[in-house]
């Protein structure tokens, strides 16, 4: 989204015009925003307070979309997590290759980006999936830094580790836990692993599939995105999964898999939900055990302070 | 990797550069095709998802 700053204290005002843009200046094709607020959430009206539907061809994509989501997987994860020591346990039951990675990496890393697991070699979807494809362990020749000392966006294997996780430790795989825990108490219509008896609900298109070459020609001149069109560049295998999601659309190759870092499947009004039921999470942790959002939070009381 | 400047939190980032959210409490996902986040201390959610 074309916007300076804080985007979500800007005026709705100024961010709408930031969304006409990207149809009017941009190629985008199709958007939903959603919003809610606390006071609109407890009224009897129901849980939004605006949502907005931008540009031509936006209708016809509004019942449900593609959602990366990390959040979702997050949601799964960090509250269980927070209330308990389970955080800065090893992660032994990850499934990591190294027996080593098994003992020396917390929970609380692999969250936090911090575990330096490198992208996988191989494409694991290359054969067609089912649900439950994404149980295989990465298979990683060593990590990309000294796990823990520095963080880096994992952008895929991020949900592969936390998925492998949820599953070892519950025995449901990452999709029936989201839709147990997360999703079904919030009456989300949203699933990390689109069942087939769902695939309806499907009309997003991959953003690769769709990309116009206008915009792909002016993301492949600017150099920070030049890693983003070389296949062999860590930032691609990263975020293309080895260009798993380069493949077309409507081969329900990839939305039945459960890949807990980019293949979530619900629509802007219901993320919404969801994060608004985290921020209630969050809440709750504050006053438990989770020192990181403790800690911002008594940095907020402080400066309100000092004003 | 990605050439900005990146913060995380407990699965979600949290307010950077890469992705300016809102307070200081706010934490969320700016991914490829949606950008969701949530700001507890302001009590709002938001998301908005694109090609979709």
């Amino acid at each position: 989204m074309a916007t300076k700053g804080r985007w979500m204290v800007e005026p709705a005002s100024r961010r709408t015009r930031c969304i006409v843009r990207n149809f009017s200046e941009h190629d985008e094709i199709g958007a939903v925003i959603a919003s809610t607020s606390r006071a609109a959430r407890s009224s009897t009206s129901g849980a939004e307070r605006w949502t907005r539907r931008v540009g031509a061809h936006t209708t016809r994509h509004a019942a449900a979309g593609v959602l990366v989501d990390k959040g979702a997987t997050a949601s799964c994860v960090t509250p269980v997590a927070a209330r308990s020591d389970d955080l800065d346990t090893p992660s032994r039951r990850t499934g990591l290759s190294s027996q080593q990675w098994q003992e020396s990496i917390p929970v609380r890393w692999l969250v936090s980006h911090k575990a330096g697991l490198r992208p996988s070699t191989s494409n694991w979807l290359a054969t067609r999936s089912s649900r439950g494809t994404h149980r295989r362990s990465p298979r990683s020749a060593g990590a990309l830094w000294e796990p823990g000392s520095a963080h880096g966006y994992h952008a895929l294997t991020f949900g592969w580790v936390l998925g492998e996780l949820i599953r070892r430790v519950d025995g449901r795989g990452l999709g029936q836990f989201f839709a147990r825990r997360s999703a079904g108490p919030l009456g989300l219509e949203f699933w990390i692993g689109l069942p087939e008896s769902q695939e309806h609900r499907r009309r997003a298109r991959p953003l690769a599939a769709c990309c116009p070459t206008a915009a792909r020609s002016r993301l492949s001149s600017k150099s920070c995105f030049d890693q983003f069109v070389r296949p062999d560049s860590l930032l691609r295998r990263a975020l293309t999964l080895n260009g798993v999601f380069d493949i077309p659309d409507g081969t329900r190759v990839r939305a039945p898999a459960e890949i807990g870092a980019a293949n979530g499947i619900t629509n802007a009004r219901l993320a919404v939900r969801m994060y608004a039921g985290s921020s209630a999470s969050c809440r709750h942790a504050r006053r438990g055990r989770c020192s990181e959002c403790a800690d911002r939070a008594s940095g907020q009381r402080r400066r309100r302070n000092d004003r | 990797m990605i050439f900005l400047e990146t913060s995380f939190g407990l699965g979600y980032m949290i307010s950077s550069l890469f992705s300016p959210f809102g307070g200081t409490g706010s934490f969320g996902h700016p991914g490829a095709v949606d950008r969701s986040a949530c700001d507890p201390d302001n009590n709002l959610a938001i998301g908005y998802v694109m090609n979709a």
